[in-house]
């Protein structure tokens, strides 16, 4: 009988145990995803004249992106390394 | 990335690219990553311009870049223009006007979709013609 009381206190804790990991680990991924998931659609469509920006070149100077599609179209690729 | 340069490689005589980089997606400072912390690709998010510069130059020379790269201002400017957080695709016409753009990121993030694109806009042009 002692046994089996045993048994059942070590299942309880460890079952404990194992969902308040798992509870801490939901809230970690879903705290951060709500505090920095800026993701948008946007407004900007197909057909839409493209904002026009004047940024810095690695290197060096910086270039318009109207520069850039003046005598080809031009693929743009936003992105981080991260 | 190395899907973008390939289809750069494919159609550079038909199309400028540009890589513009921008706000970091999961920097080790804000929302990381496990599969970034494998790939040792922990770095914080820039807090000025010159460390964002600093980190498109880190990011060319690991992932061996040759696309040319812009780098957006440290008030985001251009991730705003263009909805771009954390990644997107777009082509802009010769006319200024936007033909293609892509889905949201990450899982929008879609190179083979704009080949598709590509291939049908410049189909028929043999590579000796380009």
């Amino acid at each position: 009988m002692k046994k089996w009381l045993i048994g059942i206190a070590i299942v309880a804790g460890v079952a404990a145990l194992a969902s308040q990991g798992y509870y801490y680990a939901l809230k970690k991924a879903w705290v951060l995803y709500n505090e920095y998931d800026i993701r948008s659609e946007g407004t900007l469509r197909v057909g839409d004249l493209a904002p026009d920006l004047e940024l810095a070149s690695v290197d060096g100077g910086t270039l318009k992106l109207s520069d850039l599609f003046k005598q080809k179209p031009l693929v743009l690729i936003f992105g981080s390394y991260t | 990335m190395a899907e973008v340069e390939e289809l750069r490689e494919k159609f550079r005589s038909d199309a400028e690219f540009a890589i513009v980089y921008i706000k970091e997606a999961h920097p080790g400072d804000e929302w990381q990553q496990d599969s970034n912390i494998e790939g040792e690709i922990v770095y914080n998010q820039p807090n000025s311009f010159e460390a964002r510069m600093d980190l498109a130059k880190t990011f060319i020379d690991k992932m061996e870049v040759k696309t040319p790269t812009l780098v957006d201002d440290i008030q985001n400017t251009a991730m705003a223009c263009y909805a771009a957080w954390p990644e997107r695709l777009y082509v802009i016409d010769t006319d200024g006007k936007i033909d293609y753009k892509g889905d949201m990121g990450p899982f929008g993030f879609k190179p083979e979709q704009l080949e598709g694109y590509l291939e049908e806009r410049f189909a028929g042009r043999g590579a000796t013609d380009r």
